[in-house]
This record gives C-alpha cells, sequence and structure tokens, in this order.
C-alpha cells in the first residue's frame, strides 16, 4: 500500500471520520480509522458498532491497500507537518508517514480486524434537503434526554408520511416538534429514533452540504445519511415512540405575543437570581393586561423582576417555568416574535411561531 | 416525688471542693435532653383512655415470642423492665394489659413533638424515637432561662399531646443525658459544671454512658469501680487497652464531651421503609405478593408525601425459623411509584425466597433517596401517566383518609393487614381492629 494525497484534505476528513472513533474503546482496532486506498480515492471510515462515518478524499495511489491507523494519533502528525503533500508506504505492520524531511512510523492494525458496517436489509431510500435536516435537528435535539431510563428519549423521531415529514423530541418536561410539507412528494412511511449523539455528529457536517440533497436509507435497525462525499450510518433507538400528539395542547384560554431578542433578555435577567437548589432556573411569569413580568427570587441572594409588553388576548395568568426550557425555544426561533399559549398554571404552555410548522410544548412548575 | 434512687436538689449549692474553670469550663454551653417517659406505653395510654393508671406493656404480637419494648411506670414499679419477655412481665405484674405496638402511631408523635421543640430551637437532634437533645446556649436571649425554656416545653407537650417527659440540662450532651435519668418520670434536673465532680464520680462507673455489661467487668478488673475512679485513671492507658474508645471514656467521665448538637441527623432522610409480622406464616406466593404490594405503596406514599424518590429497593424476609435476610436491587431510575416498588421487591422475593419456605415478616424499604422535582411531567407515557394517578390518589388520601382509594387488588387484602391510623382520634376506629382482642376499650 502506497499513495500520497494533500494533507490538509486529510486532516479535515480524518476529523469527520474521527467522530465515530472510540478513543476509549477496550479493542484496540476500534481506536483506529481504517485507510482504504482504491481506485483513485482514499476512504477513511471510523465505527464503534453503533455510528459509522465513511468519507473519502482524492489520492494518487502507487499501491492499493488498506490497512488501520490510530486516529488520534495520525491526526496529531499531521498537524505538525508543514508541507502540502503527504506520502504513505505500508510495511509490513507499520505505516511510514513523510512530509518534507519529517519521517514518521505508525505501528498498525490489519484492516481484516475492523468490523464492516451492517448490512442494510428491507431499506426504504428518499432525498431530503440538507436544510430540512438541518433544521430540523436543531431545532428539536436539545429536548432530547439520552440519560434517562426511557429509551425513546434518546432521540430524535423522524416520522415520516407521504408528503410530510415531521421530527419531534421530548425529555418528559417538554416536547420540540418540527414538520415539513413536502408538496407532491412521495416518502415511505417510516416512524424511527435517530440516537442523539448521530444527529450532533450530523449536524457538524451538515452546514457544509449547503443547498445538497441528502440520500437517506431507513432499514429496520438502522438508518444511514450520504451527502457531500460523507456516509454516515448509525443504528436506530430501540423502541416504540409514544403517541406525542395527545400532549400537544388544542386549546387555550389566553395568549401573548412577545418580541423574541427582548423576551430572550428579560428570561436571562431573571433567570439570573434563580439560584436556589431545589428551584434552580425556577422563573415565575406573570401576564396581566398588556405586560408580561418574568420574575425570580433566592433566600439570601436576591430577587429579580422584567416586565415587557406584550399584545394578549384572554385570560391573565402567573405559571412557572424553568428558564433554561424557555430559552431553548427562543434560541431554537428564528423570527421576530413568540407566541406563548395558556390554560391554567399547571397546564402545559405551547410555544409557537406566525411560522408554521414549529409547536414546543413546555410542563410548568409547580410552586 | 423521684422514682429514682438518686436524689438532689435541683441548685445543689456550691461545693468548695469542685473545681471552677479549667476541666470544667465549658464555655457557657447549654445543651437538654428531652426524654419521654416510657413513651410507647404513653402513647397507647393516651390513644386508649381506659388504659390510663394502668400496668401496660407495649411489644410485639403477644401470640408470638416477643419481648417488652415498653413499660408503663405503672409497671415499672412492680420491677417491669424493657427487654423483659411478656412471660416474665406478667409473672411481676399479673393485671398488665398487653398492647401491640404500632411504629407509625409512635412516629407520628415524634414529628409533633420534634415540631413543639423546634417552635424553640432549630438545633433539635433526634438521639432515639423517644430522646431528643435541644442546644439552647442561644435560646436563653429569646426565650430566657434554659430552666424557663424545658418547663415551658413540659407544659405545652403535656397541654397538646398529655404526654410527660425528663428533662436534663447540662453544658453538653453527655450530662444533659445522665441528668435526664436522675428524676423519672417527669423530672426537670439541671447540672451545673460546679456540680460534677459531686455527682458523677461517686456513681458506679455503670451509670456512664457508654459502660455496658462487658465494659463494667473489664473496668472493674482494672480497679475501677466508680466514674470518678474512671477519671483518675491515666488516660494514656486506658487509650493502650481500649483505643479511641478508652481515651472518649476517660473525656466522658471527666465531663467533656465536645460533640455537637447535630440537627442533620433528624434533617437528612436516608431510607424509609415498612415491615410487618403476617398474621400467619405463609409459603402461598400470591398472599407475600399481596403484602408487598400493600408495603410497598405505604412506602410509596411516604416517599411522595415528603417528596422524594428513591432508586434502591431492599426486601426483607423472615422466615417461621427466624432466619432473615434483606436483598436489594438498584432501579434504572428513581422512583415512588406503588407498583415499581412492588414489582422489584416481589422480583426479589421470587428470586431468593425458594417455594415451600414459611414466611414470617416482610418489609419493603427505599434508599439512595433524591428529592422528587416540582418540574411537572408531560403525560407522554405511562410512567408519566402513572405519576399523575398516584398525585390524584394522594390528594383523596389527604382529604379523606389513607383508607378512601386504593388499589383493587388490595381490596380485598388479607384479614388484619389494615392497621389504624395514626394518632389518638382513631380510638373508635381502632375497635374495629380484629387483631386488637386484648385492649379493653372503655366506651
Amino acid at each position: 500500500m502506497k499513495f500520497f494525497c494533500s494533507r490538509d484534505k486529510l486532516i479535515k476528513n480524518l476529523q469527520i471520520a474521527q467522530r465515530a472513533v472510540d478513543a476509549k474503546s477496550q479493542a484496540a482496532v476500534l481506536r483506529n480509522v481504517l485507510m482504504d486506498a482504491s481506485g483513485g480515492k482514499l476512504n477513511l471510515v471510523g465505527y464503534d458498532h453503533r455510528m459509522g462515518i465513511r468519507t473519502s478524499i482524492d489520492c494518487q495511489i502507487d499501491t492499493e491497500g488498506s490497512i488501520t491507523v490510530p486516529c488520534a494519533l495520525l491526526i496529531d502528525i499531521l498537524g505538525v507537518m508543514q508541507e502540502e503533500q503527504v506520502y504513505f508506504t505500508l510495511e509490513d505492520s507499520s505505516m511510514k508517514v513523510e512530509c518534507g524531511r519529517s519521517k514518521y512510523n505508525l505501528s498498525c492494525i490489519s484492516a481484516d480486524d475492523f468490523p464492516p458496517f451492517p448490512k442494510i436489509e428491507g431499506k426504504d431510500t428518499f432525498e431530503m434537503e440538507a436544510g430540512v435536516l438541518e433544521t430540523g435537528i436543531r431545532q428539536t435535539i436539545f429536548a432530547t434526554n439520552p440519560d434517562d431510563h426511557r429509551a425513546f428519549m434518546g432521540g430524535v423521531l423522524l416520522n415520516l408520511e407521504k408528503n410530510e415529514i415531521k421530527f419531534v423530541s421530548t425529555d418528559g418536561h417538554r416536547l420540540a416538534m418540527r414538520k415539513f410539507d413536502v408538496p407532491g412528494g412521495s416518502l415511505p412511511t417510516q416512524k424511527v429514533i435517530i440516537p442523539t449523539r448521530t444527529l450532533n455528529e450530523l449536524l457538524r457536517i451538515l452546514p457544509d452540504a449547503g443547498e445538497e440533497k441528502v440520500k437517506v436509507t431507513v432499514d429496520v435497525k438502522s438508518i444511514s445519511f450520504t451527502l457531500d462525499g460523507v456516509f454516515v450510518t448509525s443504528r436506530l433507538v430501540e423502541a416504540e415512540y409514544p403517541k406525542f400528539e395527545k400532549v400537544i395542547p388544542t386549546r387555550a384560554e389566553g395568549q401573548c405575543r412577545i418580541n423574541r431578542t427582548r423576551m430572550m433578555g428579560s428570561v436571562r435577567g431573571a433567570s439570573i437570581m434563580a439560584r436556589s437548589k431545589e428551584n434552580r432556573d425556577l422563573i415565575e411569569i406573570n401576564v396581566t393586561d398588556d405586560s408580561i413580568k418574568f420574575t425570580s427570587s433566592t433566600q439570601d441572594v436576591g430577587s429579580a423582576s422584567e416586565e415587557l409588553e406584550v399584545v394578549k388576548k384572554g385570560k391573565d395568568i402567573r405559571v412557572a417555568f424553568n428558564s433554561k426550557y424557555i430559552l431553548d425555544f427562543l434560541g431554537a426561533v428564528e423570527e421576530d416574535e413568540v407566541v406563548f399559549d395558556y390554560t391554567e398554571e399547571l397546564d402545559p404552555g405551547l410555544f409557537h411561531t406566525d411560522m408554521p410548522g414549529y409547536t414546543y410544548v413546555l410542563m410548568p412548575i409547580k410552586v | 416525688m423521684a422514682h429514682g434512687a438518686k436524689t438532689f436538689g435541683r441548685r445543689a449549692p456550691f461545693l468548695s471542693g469542685a473545681p471552677v474553670g479549667g476541666a470544667f469550663d465549658y464555655g457557657g454551653r447549654v445543651v437538654a435532653l428531652i426524654d419521654m417517659n416510657a413513651f410507647f406505653a404513653q402513647v397507647e395510654q393516651i390513644c386508649n383512655p381506659s388504659l390510663k393508671g394502668k400496668a401496660v406493656l407495649v411489644g410485639g404480637n403477644p401470640k408470638k415470642r416477643t419481648i417488652v419494648a415498653a413499660a408503663s411506670y405503672e409497671a415499672k414499679n412492680k420491677g417491669v423492665k424493657s427487654g423483659m419477655s411478656y412471660y416474665e412481665a406478667l409473672r411481676l405484674c399479673p393485671e398488665a394489659v398487653i398492647v401491640e405496638g404500632n411504629t407509625s402511631k409512635y412516629l407520628d408523635y415524634c414529628y409533633r413533638i420534634v415540631a413543639i421543640f423546634r417552635e424553640f430551637t432549630d438545633l433539635v437532634e433526634a438521639f432515639s424515637i423517644d430522646e431528643a437533645f435541644l442546644d439552647l446556649t442561644h435560646v436563653r436571649n429569646l426565650f430566657g432561662e434554659p430552666e424557663d425554656v424545658c418547663r415551658r416545653i413540659k407544659d405545652r407537650l403535656y397541654e397538646e399531646l398529655e404526654l410527660k417527659c425528663s428533662v436534663g440540662i447540662g453544658p453538653n450532651k453527655l450530662v444533659a443525658k445522665m441528668a435526664a435519668d436522675w428524676h423519672k418520670p417527669d423530672g426537670l434536673t439541671r447540672v451545673w459544671p460546679e456540680e460534677l465532680p459531686h455527682i458523677l464520680w461517686t456513681l458506679p462507673v455503670e451509670e456512664l454512658v457508654g459502660v455496658g455489661r462487658h465494659m463494667k467487668r473489664r473496668l472493674n478488673s482494672l480497679g475501677i469501680e466508680t466514674i470518678g475512679n474512671l477519671a483518675d485513671y491515666p488516660q494514656e492507658l486506658l487509650k493502650r487497652k481500649y483505643g479511641v474508645y478508652g481515651e472518649l471514656l476517660h473525656q466522658w467521665a471527666n465531663g467533656v464531651d465536645d460533640s455537637e448538637v447535630d440537627p442533620g441527623v433528624f434533617m437528612t432522610v436516608k431510607s424509609m421503609g415498612h415491615s410487618y409480622t403476617l398474621p400467619y406464616d405463609t409459603d402461598d406466593e400470591e398472599t407475600a405478593r399481596q403484602f408487598l404490594f400493600w408495603l410497598s405503596d405505604r412506602v410509596a406514599r411516604r416517599l411522595r408525601s415528603d417528596g422524594y424518590r428513591g432508586r434502591t429497593v431492599t426486601l426483607t424476609v423472615r422466615n417461621s425459623d427466624m432466619f432473615c435476610f434483606t436483598r436489594s436491587r438498584t432501579l434504572p431510575a428513581a422512583t415512588a411509584s406503588s407498583h415499581k416498588i412492588r414489582d422489584a421487591a416481589v422480583e426479589l422475593f421470587r428470586a431468593n425466597v425458594p417455594p415451600g419456605v414459611k414466611v414470617r415478616l416482610l418489609g419493603v424499604g427505599m434508599s439512595n433517596l433524591e428529592t422528587a422535582t416540582r418540574q411537572r411531567e408531560l403525560s407522554i407515557d405511562s410512567e408519566s401517566a402513572w405519576d399523575r394517578v398516584f398525585e390524584a390518589v394522594d390528594g383523596v388520601k389527604n382529604r379523606y383518609g389513607d383508607s378512601a382509594i386504593t388499589f383493587a387488588s388490595l381490596v380485598d387484602r388479607p384479614k388484619r393487614m389494615v392497621q389504624p391510623k395514626i394518632g389518638m382520634f382513631l380510638t373508635n376506629r381502632e375497635k374495629g381492629r380484629p387483631d386488637s382482642p386484648l385492649i379493653p376499650f372503655a366506651d
């Protein structure tokens, strides 16, 4: 095995593949990245049995072959090198890395020991805009809770119907849902839960994908995404997603419209004084005729009160929420104005904007 | 007035021989120990007025071989002591009435008592179910002299709960504890630092807190007969012989005790549990399961009402041979749901109790507790739906009593599973208890 390629491109792609490399794995081969030089391409693969990433770059191949090398070590070496081209030569089980006058030798493990990606069976394949995938993930991922013992909370539900895509997440305290219409679409009917970790890695890769289409393949136990030369495969969360529609309030007894950036400032401000051990981040919201007040207090620390003008319909309300959860919502939308629908102080609050498609249900705190 | 043999003036005159300052300078600390006299027996007499003035023995089920946990003073005067078997006790006091103990009733009283203490100071350390230390050092500025404060506490306990207690006041916990023992029942004793040598040192060494039967024998073999002998004994030698404990004993004999009154002991709950001796030994799994459900429900209800969730479920089983063991399991997440605790308890039972073994006592406990948040849950899955159910159930129980609502599978519970609810208002309901034939009711 002998080839050379661009050092910059190699580093960038190694860093992508590295996200699926388990640096703490007991098995040495899983701490490595698989390098496979064939057909004018260098494929880089990281895989930890739960998630796999394959990315490829152009290279000049002298002799084809494949081998696994310690991923973090290789990135460190490439980082200190100066020249643009880097040359690789495999001798027995040692990889010689040369760049200008730098020469390094890395002990390697045979590619035969590297686990193959699981076979995809009974698949449904379709295309999705990279922007849709990115927005859908970004607006829901924060409401998952991978630490909960209820497995379905450890990922985002991707709910596909003929011409509708829904991203749904919940951690038991709130539920975020983003809906996209796909006019004239012919999507397969699918309901799968994608692990939070996979989506986090996808989010890092997606901004580079621009306007491109992402090819999605759904299988019984796994899902894979192909975009811009990167292939990501992941096991699905094996759980049934509960009927989430029933927790979305269908009626409200009051509604107020608030400027988003101002509300963000007020909520942040009020949350500064919410420091007590048992009620961390608890802020009270008090909606009266034309104003909304955010207050908090902590014994021996102090109190805060922030007031904003609102356009209100219906009844007044006094309700307490975790300020972090409100800020998550305010950070996830981009519109200037947000809408807060409410019923009673112990009933779920519904946050949304005038742009249809995004719904955020938040449970209050009992005070 | 005093029942004990040892009596001395409430304020003994200053003794010229006693050292002032030095070893007996306590920096003005004042600690009181309040000991509820014959607590369980007193509570039983309050809850069932027909028992007043009678010799009462409180203990386990009288049909089983159990011992006297507490005896009323009427019985104590005839020589009955805690720890005797019923047989022994009845031989000394044949007219005594036996009452089966009810821990939750005593605990409830304990909470009410501590609530009164807390009105005077937050430095309350529950030493046991019927004794508590109060640090009165700084209370003087608010409520006056320690004796007056304690007298007020005594009055409140008697007026509000009809309870009598003995109070010991001293410069530290050790002396307060010993002082409380001097005038029983219903006494109030203050020991001044300078009185210590005179009072303490003439007493036999076994009167010192921490000196039991075995320690007494050992100390006697060293020629130590009185607390005074112990106080004079070289500390180094005691340390070499008995380690840290020897050193502590020497300090105690000299009336020195630096330990703080620790309210944390009462404030932090580490575990909660209920156990129950079955009315009959059984090897029927379904019966055991039902008792476990009932116990789990009680534990869960307590967790919920005190705002906790627990992660570790502990099962206690005693079989008919009196062999006792406990097994624990840690759940994936903290819970306060009755059925989840039951499921874990039943699983532990199935895994650890072979078929055919006759079970005598069952207990369910929860530890690894965490404070439940007040963040409301979305009712998205069955777990959060159950939380709502329990919230509603607790609401009904708080309003209409514990027996107002229960699981359908517990409606047809085995006989004698229902225990009367805590407190004195339930005397009439108690009458209907199938397992209380030994209590003669006046009305």
